[in-house]
C-alpha cells in the first residue's frame, strides 16, 4: 500500500496538511480518532510504529486527494510544517522533543523560520500533533499531523561497517543507478550517512524489504541490524550543528588526534571558511627517519625473515642489511621480495647475479630503514635547529604560506620555521576549550614568540626540560644561536657561559665585573679577544646549538674533546673543548690563567687529539667519542638537544657511572617479560628509570640494573671516530650539537635497537640455527627434548634421572641436541649419511657426551635402581655409549665389548651377549636418550642375560623385569627408569598399571598378565616400536629389531624380530612378540603365543619373524631365550633377514652370551650382514610389511641405503631394539628406541630434509615431540599426535608412524587395560601391520582401530 | 522521477567536493569535466577555476537521493528538487559573492548555509 503510493504520498503530505486543515474540523475526525486511539494504546516509544500503522488507515483516504496537490508541494512549506510542528511540540509540551526543534532552527534562517512559525500557528493544532500529544489528548487534530507524517517513507537505521558510511551511501546510489539502467528500480528513496554517527547509515524506504533488497550484495551494510527511526527523530539527524570550534589566532589548543595528539599548539592562522587552522607545534620529527627516507638508507637489521637470518654485516648503521640465506633457498626467488620487519619495515631484497647460494645478499629498506620501524613511535617533541636541517637543505623548499603570510621551510611537506612546526589542521581537531597551557608548555613556545626576525635560527631549549631553567630564550638578534651556554635565568649570566651580544657576536663570559659589565671572550678577527659588554647587551646563547665542529682533519670535535690548535694566534695550545658554536670552539686549558684558562679558536685550526673521557659523561660532547654517546644524546630523545653541561649535571648526579643512563638513551631491558625490548629513557630517578617502550607504547619504570645499554656502541664509536665516513656525515650534520656522532649513534642505536630487539630475540637463536642446521636441529630438539624429557621425567619416577639427563643434555650443546643429541645427532649424521646410522648413532652418542653424562647419570640411575651391576654395566654402557657416540653407536657399543663391531656385524655382539645387550641397549640408549636407561637396562640385560634372561634381552630384561618383578622394577624400573621413560613408565605404568605405558605396566604387573602385559607392551611396544618403527619403521625394523632385539633378547631373536621383521616391520611387534614372548616365557609363553598373535608381526614384518619370535618366545621361555631366541632368531632371521642366519653367524657372536640367541638373532647376523638381513628384512618388511617395507624404505632407514644403512641402522635399530628391550624393561627404551628410530628416521628424514633444510628442522622438532611421547606413554599419545605432525613434516614413513603412534597410544591404553586387549590389540596390530604394510597411513588407521 | 541522476562520485577521498549551491557531491574531476547537474549556470565545466570557487571539500554527511521528490530527507534538506544523486547534508561555506550575484542574475535561488 504505502509503498506504491510513490510520489503521491510524499506530496500528499502537504495535501494532508491542507486537507486536514479543512478536515481538522470535520472530515479527518475519524482518522484522527483512529490514530489517537492507537497512540493511546501504545504511547511512548512505539509511537513510530503506531504512526506507521496509522498510515495504512489513512492511505485510502489520502490517496485520492494527494494527486491534486502535487504541484503545491514546496520544500519550504514542508520545512515550515516540520518546524512548526516541532516548535509546537516544544512549546506546548516542552518535553523531550526539544532537540528537533533547535536543530531546525539552525537550518532555517530567522525570517524563514518566523514565517513558518506564523503559518504553523495559523493552522494551529493540526500541525502540531506529536507523539507526546496523545497523552494530553487535548488536540483532536493530532491525526492530521500523523497522517501527513505517515505518508513519508520510513527512515531505517542500518548498521554498517564503521568507516564505510559514506561509502555505503555512495554504493547504494551507484546500485540504484546501475539497476535503473536495467529498468529495475531500487525502491529505496534515499540513503544518508551522517558524519558524527559512526557505524550506521540511514536508508529511507517504505518497506524494510526495500532496504534489504537495496543492501543485498553490498558488503559493509548489515541489514540484519536495522531499525526504523521514529520520524520525529529523523530531523534530529539533520539538525546537527554545523558548528566548529571558533578559534582565533593566538589561542592555545590541544591537538586532538594524530601524531601530535595532546600536544599544545598555538593557533597562528585560521581559515574559518575551510575550517582549517594553522597551528604552531613543537615538532615531533624524527630526523633520522626523515634522513632514512630521503637517503634511501639501508638499515641494519637483525631479524629472521622466514627462513633467513638477517645478519648485520657491519657496524655501520645505514649501510645495508645483509641476509644470509639458507643454502636451499634460491636466491633468485628472493630478488625484489619485500619483507616486513617488525611488521612495518618494508625492505626489498636485492639479489644480483653475484649472489650465490648461501651468500650474503643485500636488502634495501624502502622506507627509513630501522627508523621506520619505529613509525609507531612518536618522536619526542623538540625544536629542530637549523643546523639539524642542514642535512636536508637540498630537500627544503622555502615558501611563503598564504594563510599565515610567513615564509616557511618546507621539508617533506612539513612547514618548519624557527624550529617549530607549522601545521594546518582542521579546526575540529583542535581542542581549544579551556586550554590553559602550563608555564612550561608556554616556555617552549616562547623563544619563537620572541623571535622577532624570522630569520633567526633558533632553537633550542630543551623541550620538556622542566628542571632547567635555562629555558629563558634570548633574542638573538640576528644571529642564529649564539651562545651555547645555557642561559641564565633572567639576566644573570654565569661565568664561562656562552652568550650572545650585539648583532651576531657571541662569546664566553670570562669575568663579571661591576656595573653589570661582563668580559666576553670572543673570537675576533685576529684571534681571541676579550671585550667588555654590558649585561643588558647580553643574551643567552642559543639553546640549540651544534655542539660539534669539524677540525682540520674533518674530524668531529665535540665538547670535552681535547684539541690542539695547529694554526693561528693560539697555535700549539691545547685544551679541552668547552663550548662550540658556529665553528668557534672555546677551549679550556687548566694551565692557563688568563681568562680563566679559556681561549677560543676556530675549529678548523685545530686538531682533535683525543676524546676526553668525560665525553661519555658529557652528553653532547661525548657523543662522538664513545658508545655513550648514544646514551647521551639519543637523537630522538626530547632532551637530546641538551647542552653538554646539562648532560654533565646528569652524569654528575648519577655519579658518572659507566652504567648511567641518560634521558633519551635507548636501552634494552634485560630481565622480565619484556626482556630484550628496547626502550627510551624518559626520566631517571635515582636507580629507577622511567622508560618508554616504543614498540609497545608503554611507559614503565624499571630499575637501572634491569636495563642494559644497547649494543650499538660500535656504531657510535665508529661514527664518532669516523666522522668522515660518508654515511655518518649526514647524520653528523643532523646531529644536534656535538652529537653528530651522537646522532649517528643514537640513530643507529635506536634503530638497531629495535632491530636488534626484533632480530635479537629471535636472532640469537636463529643464528644458531642458521649456523648449522644440525645445531638448529639441536636447538629444536633440545627444546622439545627438554620439555619432553621433563614431561617424561615427571611421568617417570626416574624423573630425576631423566631430568638430569635431560638437563645435562640440554646443558651440553644445545641441550636437546645433546640429549637428543644422540638421537638428534644421529639424525644429523643420517643426514650426512643415512648409512652411517652408526655414525649417526655415533654422532648421536657423540653429542651424547652430554648424554654420556646423562648416560653416566643413567648409569647412576641404574645404580640407584639398585642394579649396581647393571649400573656398572651401565657404565660400560655409558662408555659404550660414549664410545658408541664417538664411534659408531653400535660400533662403540661393540667396541666396548667388541660386540659393537659384532653388532655392526652382530658377531661381536655375540661375545657379550650382555654386553651386546648393553651395547645394544647402549646403542639404543644412545640413540634414544633412553639409550642411557637402556644402558642400565643393558646392564640389567647383562644381569639378565647372565641370569639367562638377558639373552632374551628385552624379553630377558623385561622378562626378568616383568618376571622378576623386582627386576622388572629394577630392571625395567631401574633400567627403564633409567631408561627414562622406560623406568618411570615401566614402573609407573606397570605399577601404576598405566598399561598405557603399555608394556611396562602390563608386563610388570602380570608377567603373564605380564604376558599380556608384554603383549600389551608388545603391543605398546609394537605400537611404540611400530610407532617408532613406523616412524623409523625402516631403521627400526631393520636394525633395531634386528640387532638390538636380537641381541637383547636373544638378542638375535629379538633383534631379528624387532630389528628384523617385527621391528623392522613394526619393530614393536616382533620385538614385542619377543618381548611378550619373553614375558611370555617368563610369564608365559602364552604371551608369546599372543605375540604369535604376533603373527601380526609375521604378517607385518615378517610374520615369519614373529613366528620365529614365537619360537624365540619358546626359546625365551626357555630362558635361554637365546636359544629360543635363536630359534626365534631363526624366525627372526626370516623375518629380520634371511640373511639373518648368515648373519646369525654374527648373531652367534652375539650369541655368545646369547650366541645362540644371537644366532637366532642371526637376523642379527643378518643384520651384521645387514645387507642381507636387511634385504631380507627389507624384503621381509616389504613383503610382509609391504607398506612398512616400503614405508621403511621410503623412510629414512631405507634411505640409508637399506643394506648398508640398514646395517648401520640395524645397529642403530638394534639399539633401538634394545631400547625396545629396554622397553621390555622399559618401554621407555623402546619408546626411546622408537624415538630413536624416529629420530633416525627423522634423522634420515632430516638428512634428507636437511638437504632440504627446513624439513629436517621440523623433523627434529617432531622427533623431540616423539621422544616426549615416548617418555610418557600418555604423553606419547599426545606427543604422538605431534609425531604425526612431525611425520607429516618428515618423511612419509614418519608420518605414518606418527599417526600410528597416536593410535598406538590409544591402543596402548587399551592394552594396558587387559592383556586380552593386547591380544586384540595385537590382532589389531596385525591388521595394523597389514595396514602398515600397505601404507603408514593405513597402519595408523588400523592402529587406531586397534586401539 | 524524471531527471537523470547526477554523476556518482568515483572516489571517496579528499577529492570529493560539494557544490556550494546545491550541495551535490562529486569529485573535483567530475565537476571539472561535467560541471554541476543542478547548477549548470556555474559553467564549471567551462571554467575550471570556477570549480574551486563553486565547490568545497568541506562538507558534512552524505545523502544519496534516489527519489528526491519522495524523500522526506531530501525535502528537509531542500534538495528535493534536484536531480537524484549524492549530496551532502550540509556545507559550511557560502557561495562567494560574485557567484551569489551570478545566481541572482540567473534568478536562481541561493540559500546560504546557516551558520551557528
Amino acid at each position: 500500500m504505502v509503498n506504491n503510493k510513490g510520489k503521491s504520498i510524499a506530496v500528499g503530505r502537504e495535501t494532508y496538511g491542507k486537507r486536514k486543515r479543512k478536515g481538522a474540523v470535520g472530515g479527518a475526525a475519524d482518522v484522527g480518532d483512529n490514530s489517537r486511539r492507537r497512540q493511546r494504546k501504545n504511547p511512548g516509544v512505539l509511537q513510530f510504529f503506531e504512526d506507521t500503522a496509522a498510515v495504512d488507515d489513512d492511505d485510502d483516504e489520502e490517496s485520492d486527494s494527494s494527486d491534486d496537490d502535487d504541484a503545491g508541494f514546496n520544500d519550504e512549506d514542508f520545512m515550515q510544517e516540520e518546524v512548526a510542528a516541532q516548535l509546537k511540540v516544544n512549546n506546548e509540551q516542552g518535553k523531550s522533543y526539544n532537540l528537533p526543534f533547535f536543530p531546525k532552527e539552525e537550518v532555517i534562517d530567522e525570517v524563514e523560520f518566523g514565517k513558518l512559525m506564523e503559518e504553523r500557528y495559523k493552522d494551529g493544532s493540526n500541525f502540531v500533533s506529536y507523539v507526546g500529544d496523545d497523552y494530553e489528548s487535548k488536540r483532536m487534530v493530532d491525526s492530521n499531523y500523523h497522517m501527513a507524517y505517515h505518508k513519508d517513507p520510513i527512515v531505517w537505521k542500518v548498521k554498517c561497517m564503521v568507516g564505510r558510511e559514506r561509502h555505503s551511501a555512495f554504493c547504494l546510489m551507484q546500485k540504484f543507478v546501475d539497476l535503473q539502467s536495467f529498468g529495475t528500480k531500487l525502491q529505496i528513496i534515499s540513503a544518508f550517512s551522517i558524519d558524527h554517527i559512526k557505524g550506521f547509515i540511514y536508508i529511507e524506504a517504505d518497506k524494510q524489504a526495500d532496504v534489504n533488497e537495496a543492501c543485498k550484495g553490498l558488503s559493509g551494510i548489515y541489514t540484519s541490524r536495522m531499525a526504523p527511526v521514529p520520524q520525529n527523530e529523523v530531523s534530529h539527524l539533520f539538525s546537527t550543528r554545523i558548528k566548529y570550534n571558533e578559534v582565533s589566532v593566538g589561542t592555545w589548543a590541544y591537538v586532538k588526534s594524530g601524531k601530535y595528539k595532546g600536544d599544545l599548539a598555538q593557533v597562528v592562522a585560521v581559515n574559518n571558511a575551510r575550517k582549517r587552522a594553522t597551528v604552531k607545534l613543537i615538532p615531533r620529527i624524527d630526523l633520522q627517519a626523515l634522513a632514512a627516507k630521503f637517503m634511501t638508507a639501508c638499515c641494519p637489521v637483525i631479524f629472521t625473515i622466514l627462513m633467513f637470518l638477517v645478519e648485520r654485516s657491519r657496524a655501520t648503521e645505514w649501510e645495508r642489511i645483509f641476509l644470509r640465506v639458507d643454502e636451499n633457498v634460491k636466491l633468485s626467488s628472493l630478488n625484489g621480495k619485500i619483507f616486513l620487519l617488525n611488521g612495518m619495515l618494508a625492505g626489498i631484497l636485492q639479489v644480483d647475479r653475484h649472489s650465490t647460494v648461501g651468500q650474503i645478499i643485500r636488502m634495501t629498506c624502502l622506507d627509513g630503514g630501522g627508523v621506520s620501524l619505529k613509525k609507531n613511535a612518536t618522536a619526542a617533541p623538540r625544536l629542530i635547529s637549523s643546523s639539524e636541517l642542514d642535512e636536508f637543505r637540498p630537500l627544503i623548499q622555502y615558501r611563503r604560506d598564504r594563510e599565515t603570510g610567513q615564509a616557511f621551510e618546507i621539508l617533506d611537506g612539513m612547514m618548519l620555521k624557527d624550529g617549530y612546526l607549522y601545521k594546518r589542521v582542521s579546526i575540529d581537531s583542535l581542542n581549544c576549550w579551556g586550554v590553559v597551557p602550563s608555564e612550561e608548555e608556554l616556555l617552549k613556545f616562547m623563544p619563537s614568540d620572541r623571535n622577532e626576525s624570522a630569520d633567526l635560527e633558533w632553537l633550542s631549549q630543551l623541550y620538556g626540560e622542566k628542571k632547567k631553567k635555562r629555558t629563558v630564550p634570548m633574542d638573538k638578534g640576528g644571529s642564529k644561536g649564539e651562545c651555547s651556554s645555557g642561559s641564565s635565568l633572567g639576566n644573570s649570566f654565569e661565568l664561562f657561559e656562552l652568550v650572545c651580544f650585539g648583532r651576531k657576536d657571541f662569546g664566553l663570559i670570562v669575568s663579571m665585573e661591576k656595573d653589570d659589565q661582563y668580559k666576553i671572550l670572543k673570537e675576533g678577527p685576529e684571534g681571541p679577544a676579550v671585550v667588555p659588554v654590558e649585561r643588558r647587551m647580553l643574551k643567552a646563547g642559543p639553546f640549540d646549538m651544534k655542539f660539534t665542529a669539524l677540525d682540520q682533519h674533518m674530524k668531529i670535535i665535540s665538547v670535552n674533546d681535547t684539541v690542539r690548535v695547529l694554526e693561528g694566534p693560539t697555535k700549539d695550545r691545547q685544551g679541552i673543548v668547552r663550548q662550540i658554536y658556529r665553528g668557534i670552539i672555546f677551549l679550556y686549558d687548566e694551565n692557563e690563567t688568563e681568562n680563566g684558562g679559556y681561549f677560543c679558536t676556530k675549529s678548523q685550526l685545530c686538531e682533535k687529539i683525543k676524546i676526553s673521557a668525560d665525553a661519555c659523561d658529557g652528553k653532547g660532547g661525548g657523543s662522538g667519542a664513545s658508545g655513550f654517546e648514544e646514551l647521551v644524546s639519543s637523537p630522538k630523545s626530547p632532551l637530546s638537544p641538551k647542552k653538554p653541561w646539562q648532560a654533565k649535571e646528569f652524569n654528575v648526579k648519577r655519579g658518572d657511572k659507566d652504567g648511567m643512563f641518560s634521558v633519551g638513551q635507548t636501552l634494552r631491558i634485560r630481565v622480565g617479560p619484556l626482556k630484550g625490548y628496547l626502550c627510551r629513557v624518559l626520566a631517571i630517578r635515582y636507580s629507577e628509570i622511567t622508560v618508554k617502550l616504543d614498540s609497545q607504547q608503554k611507559v614503565l619504570t624499571v630499575k637501572g640494573e634491569h636495563l642494559a645499554e644497547v649494543r650499538g656502541k660500535s656504531f657510535a664509536t665508529s661514527t664518532s671516530d669516523d666522522p668522515g665516513s660518508d654515511s655518518f656525515k649526514p647524520f653528523d650534520l643532523l646531529g644536534t650539537e656535538g652529537s653528530a656522532g651522537g646522532w649517528m649513534n643514537g640513530a643507529g642505536t635506536s634503530a638497531e635497537g629495535d632491530r636488534w630487539n626484533a632480530g635479537g630475540s629471535s636472532g640469537e637463536r636463529s643464528p644458531v640455527k642458521i649456523q648449522e642446521e644440525d645445531s638448529a636441529w639441536e636447538c629444536k630438539a633440545t627444546a622439545n627434548q627438554n620439555s619432553s624429557w621433563g614431561a617424561a621425567v615427571a611421568d617417570g619416577k626416574n624423573e630425576d634421572c631423566w631430568n638430569k639427563a635431560a638437563v645435562e643434555v640440554i646443558g651440553s650443546d644445545s641441550g636437546a641436541s645433546g640429549s637428543w643429541g644422540k638421537s638428534v645427532v644421529p639424525s644429523g649424521d643420517p643426514t650426512s649419511s643415512l648409512h652411517a646410522s652408526h655414525d649417526n648413532w655415533g654422532n648421536a652418542k657423540g653429542p651424547a657426551d652430554p648424554s654420556k653424562d646423562a648416560s653416566s647419570e643413567w648409569g647412576k640411575n641404574n645404580d640407584a635402581n639398585g642394579n649396581q651391576d647393571s649400573c656398572k654395566k651401565s657404565d660400560p654402557w655409558d662408555k659404550g655409549m660414549n664410545t658408541v657416540g664417538n664411534s659408531n653407536g653400535w660400533g662403540a657399543a661393540t667396541a666396548e665389548k667388541n660386540q659393537l663391531d659384532s653388532w655392526g656385524k652382530g658377531k661381536d655382539m655375540v661375545e657379550d651377549g650382555a654386553n651386546r645387550m648393553e651395547d645394544l641397549h647402549g646403542a639404543i640408549k644412545v640413540e634414544g636418550l633412553h639409550g642411557i636407561k637402556k644402558i642400565s637396562t643393558a646392564s640389567r640385560m647383562e644381569d639378565l642375560l647372565r641370569a639367562s634372561k638377558m639373552e632374551d634381552l628385552h624379553g630377558a630384561s623385561r622378562m626378568e623385569d616383568l618376571l622378576g618383578a623386582s627386576r622388572m622394577e629394577d630392571l625395567l624400573g631401574a633400567s627403564r627408569m633409567e631408561d627414562l621413560l622406560g623406568v618411570s613408565r615401566m614402573e609407573d605404568l606397570l605399577r601404576a598399571s598405566k598399561m598405557e605405558d603399555l608394556h611396562g605396566v602390563s608386563k610388570m604387573e602380570d608377567p603373564h598378565g605380564a604376558s599380556k602385559m608384554e603383549s600389551l607392551h608388545g603391543a605398546s611396544r609394537m605400537e611404540d616400536l611400530l610407532g617408532a618403527s613406523n616412524m623409523e619403521d625402516l631403521p627400526w625394523g631393520k636394525q633395531d629389531g634386528g640387532s638390538s632385539w636380537g641381541k637383547q633378547d636373544g638378542g638375535s631373536s629379538w633383534g631379528k624380530q624387532d630389528g628384523g621383521s617385527s621391528w623392522g616391520k613394526q619393530d614393536g611387534e616382533s620385538s614385542w612378540g619377543k618381548q611378550d614372548g619373553g614375558l611370555g616365557n617368563q610369564d608365559g609363553e602364552s604371551s608369546w603365543g599372543k605375540q604369535d598373535g604376533g603373527s601380526y608381526h609375521g604378517k607385518q614384518d615378517g610374520g615369519s619373524s614373529w613366528g620365529k619370535q614365537d619360537d624365540q618366545g619358546k626359546s625365551w621361555e626357555k630362558p635361554q631365550g637365546f636359544d629360543g631366541g635363536r630359534g626365534s632368531g631363526g624366525r627372526w632371521g626370516r623375518g629380520g633377514g634371511r640373511g639373518g642366519r648368515d648373519q646369525s653367524g654374527t648373531g652367534r657372536s652375539f650369541g655368545r652370551g646369547q650366541s645362540s640367541g644371537w644366532e637366532k638373532e642371526g637376523p642379527g647376523n643378518n643384520w651384521a650382514s645387514n645387507g642381507d638381513a636387511r634385504k631380507s628384512w627389507n624384503a621381509g618388511s616389504r613383503a610382509s610389511f609391504d607398506d612398512h617395507g616400503t614405508d621403511w624404505k621410503s623412510g629414512t632407514s631405507q634411505a640409508g641405503g637399506n643394506p648398508s644403512n640398514r646395517d648401520n641402522k640395524s645397529s642403530d635399530w638394534s639399539a633401538s631394539l634394545k631400547t625396545s628391550q629396554d622397553k621390555s624393561c622399559g618401554w621407555n627404551k623402546e619408546s626411546a628406541a622408537d624415538k630413536v628410530n624416529e629420530h633416525k628416521d627423522q634423522g634420515d628424514g632430516c638428512n634428507n630434509r636437511k638437504t632440504s633444510d627446513g624439513g629436517s628442522a621440523t623433523g627434529w622438532g617432531q622427533c623431540a615431540g616423539l621422544k616426549e611421547v615416548n617418555d610418557s606413554s600418555r604423553d606419547q599419545d599426545s606427543k604422538w599426535g605431534k609425531n604425526s605432525n612431525w611425520n607429516s613434516g618428515s618423511s612419509d614413513a614418519g608420518r605414518n608412524q606418527d599417526s600410528n603412534w597416536g593410535k598406538k597410544s590409544n591402543w596402548n591404553s587399551g592394552s594396558s587395560d587387559a592383556g586380552g586387549n593386547q591380544d586384540s590389540n595385537w590382532g589389531k596390530k596385525s591388521s595394523w601391520n597389514s595396514g602398515s604394510g600397505d601404507a603408514g597411513g593405513n597402519q595408523d588407521s588400523t592402529w587406531g582401530k586397534k586401539s | 522521477m524524471g531527471s537523470a541522476p547526477a554523476q556518482i562520485p568515483t572516489s571517496f577521498g579528499h577529492e570529493l567536493r560539494a557544490c556550494l549551491r546545491c550541495r551535490l557531491v562529486k569529485t573535483y574531476d567530475q565537476f571539472r569535466e561535467s560541471g554541476c547537474e543542478n547548477c549548470p549556470f556555474f559553467k564549471m565545466d567551462e571554467d575550471h577555476e570556477r570549480v574551486v570557487d563553486c565547490t568545497t571539500p568541506n562538507f558534512n554527511g552524505i545523502i544519496s537521493v534516489m527519489d528526491p521528490t519522495r524523500s522526506w530527507a531530501a525535502r528537509w534538506l531542500r534538495i528535493g528538487r534536484f536531480v537524484p544523486g549524492c549530496y551532502t547534508l550540509a556545507v559550511s561555506e557560502a557561495l562567494p559573492e560574485d557567484l551569489q550575484n551570478l545566481c541572482e542574475d540567473e534568478r536562481i535561488q541561493y540559500v546560504p548555509p546557516k551558520r551557528v
